[in-house]
């Protein structure tokens, strides 16, 4: 993305509506510029054709008539500019989000969600503002900043002339005092926020500044914090007061200055009284173009800044290689084969050289259920992350049917692979929407699905039952709860392979043995990859697969891992004990 | 109290005693006001007598040199009334500012001063951010609304009485005539004005739901992609931002209908004028001069209606801050706390709870049910417990974080509630449980802003085993810290807070015992201090290390509310109690 090029493309995108805007823009202006001219020809024929009443009335009437016209174009103007820039608002609001949504997670690592809602929000007002306000604004000042002048230079290029330079300075003027005024600003702000910092500094602090005596001292620093905020607005109090009214004032001396040579012209009657009242208001008319373009200019700025800005986001890659149309295409939409991983290892890009997975190896077909046990830190997740390619898997070593998965669309992978983490995830919206979250389901089968995660009955206890909204803003869940729904998530999605990562952590005893009962039974001839440290949920499995430092260290099933000596079998003994004296 | 009268109320009691310290500053500002209307309504007025007395007789016989003198003359005075109309306006908002910002600064400095020494209780139940609200926005919505909004509406208003006064007199009937003009604005403002708030709120719904929505879809991006659905969040997403643009876009109708109708009003009141005028001009009632006049007053004349409407909700806004300050203001001390009765040198002899009962609400049930205890000087005593037994709260009472206790705690025999805070700090110095460095140098951390020799911070940092890391610190004890500690480690933190405990000197050294776990070359240092400082010192302490539990001359062992086991090591782990199990615990995980 080109930000020029961008920016161009916006705006010939809404062409029409910006057309139409410049040109209610310059009947206003028309209008307005009009005004002075036909009450010069008004007073005009009241000072020479007394009795002429009838063409008197009828300049009035224009004005009368212009005066209405103007709310009517100058309402239009700005909803011509200003609805185009919400529509780029809204446009690139949808499309940052779709943009979003394609990068992985180094760059969510990387970028905060605050940080990227404040950028974006930031970010796309100063766009809009340019877009709206920013072009009215520009197209506004350069027709009155030309058409008044010129119909000002039609009366007296004599008076237009003497009246420019002054204008030209006390503009000058001004754009000195705006620009102290804002890097006052700015240095206002940081000390707010130094303020800020420190008070909660203090409050987070206050029992030992109060057990140490210590108030005093704060309240100096306070202070010193205080003074500086105080001094800054005064500085800026100082300039608001001397320097920013000075173009207001410049053009009232003028006035004044009208008087004596508009005046004098008069009586030599090389002015008559109309035009010398015309080309006063001619003077006012300048004053609000000339004080709107100091604020033109910090709109483009920050308009422009936004733009380099946003170019960095839509600039940034999701990183990965590109997929291979063919090979997703070659995909059955029921897996055969099911999943090869084959001498599968990793490392995390910013340490390449410490290997977190070495040497995996094993297959999961149709139907099969494969168990992972592994104590914290054995590599069980990063595991999990190599096969839904959360983490950059390397090619070559994870395929589906035979084919390799970094050669699949994501879609692809994932609409295959369902994987569920130990962190549950629910949005603050239904418990319905949260179930059904990835699948067109009805409520029969949401509440299938519940049942299957021993969560229908606390669901139905629930005033709203699946109304309930989950979060702050309705019922508070607690972990287990929320692994439970993500669970029925999990089960009512439809898919082949399912990855359960560690989902059982929250939830008692009593119902890990009910999940453990409906997940095996719950399967729609899916395969199931059940990642645990403990043996209660591994131990129905076809296989266990058993991680000890990123290595497999033994791959089997229950009966034959609990009769060889090694971790699997010194967890087993100490979870057994657990249970009997728990 | 209503809340219209409580604000007014707020406004007397904080604002009045302020400015009234500044009433020789005020008082310029209020000479200020009259002369600035005066000058903004003269240039009108001597244009006008420019054209008509001058310019228009000149013009019928062509005679210039009749009247050049006198209107150079006028033009003059008119320049000297600009310059000094400009000065007047300087003078005035400079001054204004001025008292304003002092005004806004002490008050800061007051809501700041008195949130220090807020009760316990009140952290409580307010969040810091909404306190910190009181020190930073409503200050600045305060500014706002009362400097700039509520005075500059009074200039302007006074402004733009002054013309409406020249105009009556200049021509009575055609003011008449305009000033119809105002209570229509004034009506269309007022409605319009609502529409816009009204669909600004609604504009601001439909935002936060959208950008909410953003912001949980940001926080689940991992679950949503390993689930494939970004498809179906952007479609949300999309709606919800529909709604926005839509609630927008008739927002920003409103708004261009209002700023057009009150920019246009002037150009209607000058065709309004012509279309009157006209016949009035003929029949020799107006002069043109009057007519120019008049343009420029009509420019000004309806300022104040409509600065007014856009005012309201800054002073509003101004209003509603000012109330919440006044109430965190009035917020009741601790009487304690404010007793600065002398303090005594006599040395801290005994601590002595008698059946002390506490609950923090009154609907809340006890959390101290009769504790009675005893500490002379040179023991040490250590509370054990899990958590909610009450073991903290103890500690919260003797260091005073919390009053309203029932029952007796007595120092030397005086209650505890009597004594003055500087003699109890003199007594105690706590060791929290939750670190907190402050982003200032090591020194200040431990001598906490009081002047201690040099010696003494390097010989206790000795003492706790500080120096280790501290020598190592670029700059030693001078090095800086970062706020909360974080460019130290968590063990690191502990032997600060520990040499903080001593640095202060007291009698009794009252000791939470952080929980958070260190690495083993750090916790045998913490380990040795706080050995030493039990052989040194008096010492009560919320103890989780073996060590320190072992070491103690007595040890209260607390289970809801209540003391259920007391005695040294030894008896209590032949008692085989609920002490001997924790031990046995203890030792396992050590072990």
């Amino acid at each position: 993305m080109n930000r020029y090029r961008f920016l161009l493309g916006l705006i010939v995108e809404h062409k029409y509506s910006y057309l139409a805007g410049a040109l209610t823009v310059i009947a206003t202006l028309w209008m307005t510029l009009t005004i002075p001219a036909y009450l010069e020809q008004a007073v005009e024929i009241l000072r020479s054709q007394p009795d002429n009443r009838q063409d008197f009335l009828g300049y009035i009437y224009w004005i009368l008539g212009f005066a209405l016209a103007i709310i009517v174009t100058r309402t239009a103007s700005r909803m011509l500019f200003f609805t185009p820039g919400r529509r780029v608002e809204y446009d690139l609001k949808n499309r940052l989000l779709s943009h979003l949504a394609t990068l992985q997670r180094d760059f969510f690592l990387d970028n905060p969600t605050g940080a990227i809602i404040s950028r974006l929000n930031n970010d796309i007002n100063g766009v809009r503002m340019l877009m709206g306000f920013g072009l009215l604004q520009l197209i506004n000042s350069i027709a009155t900043l030309s058409l008044a002048p010129y119909r000002m230079y039609q009366i007296s290029p004599f008076l237009t002339g003497a009246v420019a330079l002054p204008i030209v300075l006390g503009f000058a003027g001004l754009q000195i005092a705006v620009r102290r005024l804002r890097k006052l600003q700015q240095a206002q702000m940081k000390s707010m926020q130094d303020i800020s910092d420190f008070t909660v500094e203090t409050y987070n602090g206050l029992d030992v500044l109060r057990s140490y005596r210590a108030l005093d001292w704060a309240e100096g620093r306070f202070e010193g914090f205080n003074a500086s905020i105080r001094d800054q607005a005064v500085r800026m109090a100082n300039i608001r007061a001397l320097f920013m009214p000075i173009l207001t004032h410049v053009v009232n001396a003028l006035k004044v200055f009208l008087v004596l040579y508009g005046g004098m012209m008069v009586i030599r009657a090389e002015l008559t009284v109309g035009e010398f009242m015309a080309f006063a208001l001619y003077l006012s008319l300048l004053l609000p173009p000339l004080m709107g373009m100091t604020f033109l200019v910090f709109v483009l700025q920050r308009g422009f800044t936004a733009l380099s800005s946003l170019e960095v986001i839509f600039n940034t890659r999701p990183g990965l290689p590109p997929p291979d149309p063919w090979a997703s295409q070659a995909l059955p939409e029921r897996l055969r084969e099911g999943l090869r991983v084959k001498n599968l290892h990793f490392a995390f890009p910013d340490a390449p050289d410490t290997r977190v997975l070495q040497d995996i190896d094993f297959s999961l077909a149709p139907g099969e259920i494969v168990g992972v046990f592994g104590a914290i830190g054995s590599g069980k997740t990063t595991l999990v992350n190599c096969l839904n390619r959360y983490l950059p898997t390397p090619p070559g070593c994870v395929s589906l049917d035979g084919v390799d998965i970094t050669r699949l669309e994501l879609a692809k992978l994932r609409h295959h692979v369902v994987s569920v983490t130990q962190e549950a995830f629910l949005f603050a919206d239904t418990i319905r929407e949260n179930v059904r979250f990835a699948s067109d389901a009805d409520d029969e089968q949401v509440q299938e699905a519940l049942r299957a995660a021993a969560m229908a009955g606390e669901v139905s206890r629930f005033p709203a039952g699946l109304d309930t909204i989950a979060g702050e803003k309705g019922i508070n869940l607690s972990g287990g709860q929320k692994q439970r729904i993500s669970l029925a998530r999990a089960l009512l999605t439809p898919c082949d392979i399912l990855i359960l990562d560690d989902v059982m952590s929250a939830v008692d005893q009593e119902t890990e043995r009910y999940l453990i009962d409906s997940i095996y039974g719950f399967r729609q001839a899916r395969s199931l990859l059940i990642v645990s440290h403990r043996i209660s949920v591994l131990e129905r499995a076809d296989r266990i697969l058993v991680l000890e430092h990123g290595r497999m260290s033994a791959l089997g099933t229950h009966a034959e891992l609990v009769r060889r000596p090694g971790v699997y079998r010194d967890a087993q003994r100490m979870q057994q004990e657990e249970a009997l004296h728990g | 109290m209503g809340k219209g009268k409580r604000q007014r109320t707020a406004l007397v009691q904080l604002i009045g005693p302020l400015a009234w310290h500044h009433r020789g500053k005020l008082a310029i500002v209020v000479l200020m006001m009259p002369l600035a209307s005066t000058m903004a309504m003269l240039i009108p007025y001597l244009t006008k007598v420019a054209i008509d007395d001058y310019i228009v007789p000149a013009a019928k016989h062509g005679n210039i040199d009749l009247v050049y003198q006198p209107l150079t003359t006028l033009v003059a005075l008119a320049f000297s009334v600009v310059v000094v109309g400009y000065l007047a306006d300087a003078t005035y908002t400079i001054l204004l500012q001025r008292v304003g910002q002092d005004v806004i600064a002490e008050l800061r400095h007051i809501v700041y001063q008195k949130s220090l020494r807020l009760p316990r209780r009140y952290f409580d139940d307010h969040p810091i951010g909404s306190i910190l609200t009181r020190v930073t926005s409503d200050m600045e919505a305060l500014g706002e609304g009362l400097a700039t909004g509520v005075l500059g509406l009074f200039l302007d208003s006074l402004k733009t009485l002054a013309f409406l006064g020249m105009m009556f007199a200049l021509n009575w009937r055609l003011t008449l005539v305009l000033l119809l003009l105002g209570p229509v604005l004034a009506v269309l403002t007022w409605f319009f004005q609502r529409q816009v708030r009204a669909s600004f709120f609604r504009s601001r719904a439909a935002l936060s739901a959208a950008t909410g929505y953003l912001q949980e879809i940001l926080s689940g991006i991992k679950t949503i992609q390993l689930y494939g659905a970004e498809a179906r969040v952007i479609r949300r997403f999309r709606e919800k931002n529909w709604h926005y643009l839509k609630a927008q876009n008739v927002s920003n109708f409103f708004d261009a209908l209002l700023f057009s109708l009150v920019e246009g009003i002037s150009t209607l009141a000058l065709a309004l004028m012509l279309w009157y005028a006209g016949g009035q001009l003929l029949a020799g009632f107006l002069t043109l001069g009057v007519l120019v006049a008049f343009m420029e007053y009509i420019q000004r004349l309806f300022v104040p209606i409509r600065e007014f409407t856009q005012q309201l909700a800054v002073m509003q806004r101004a209003l509603a801050a000012l109330d919440h300050i006044n109430q965190l203001v009035r917020e009741p001390l601790d009487p304690a706390e404010e007793n600065d009765a002398p303090v005594s040198d006599e040395p801290l002899e005994s601590l002595v709870f008698d059946n002390v009962r506490f609950r923090y609400r009154s609907h809340e049930p006890e959390v101290l049910r009769g504790i009675s205890f005893r500490l002379e000087r040179g023991q040490t005593l250590a509370i054990v417990g899990a958590t909610g037994s009450g073991k903290s709260t103890v500690i919260r009472l003797i260091t005073r974080a919390y009053g309203g206790y029932q029952g007796s705690i007595r120092l030397n025999g005086r209650e505890l509630r009597e004594i003055p805070a500087a003699q109890l700090h003199r007594w105690i110095s706590v060791v929290h449980q939750g670190v907190f460095l402050f982003g200032a140098s090591v020194a200040f951390n431990m001598a906490m802003a009081r002047e201690v020799p040099r010696e003494t911070l390097e010989r206790i940092s000795r003492y706790v085993h500080a120096d280790i890391f501290i020598q190592r610190l670029p700059g030693g004890l001078d090095a800086p810290v970062n706020q909360g500690g974080i460019n130290l480690s968590a063990g690191q933190g502990q032997l600060i807070s520990l040499a903080r405990a001593l640095v202060a000197g007291s009698d009794l050294i009252v000791m939470d015992e952080a929980t958070s776990s260190v690495d083993s070359i750090t916790e045998g240092l913490i380990q040795d201090a706080v050995e030493k400082i039990y052989r040194d010192k008096t010492v009560i302490a919320i103890a989780h290390r073996l060590s320190t539990i072992r070491n103690a001359d007595t040890i209260l062992v607390m289970a809801q509310g209540r003391i259920i086991e007391a005695g040294d090591h030894r008896q209590l782990l032949a008692q085989g109690g609920h002490y001997a199990e924790l031990v046995g615990r203890l030792d396992a995980v050590v072990n």
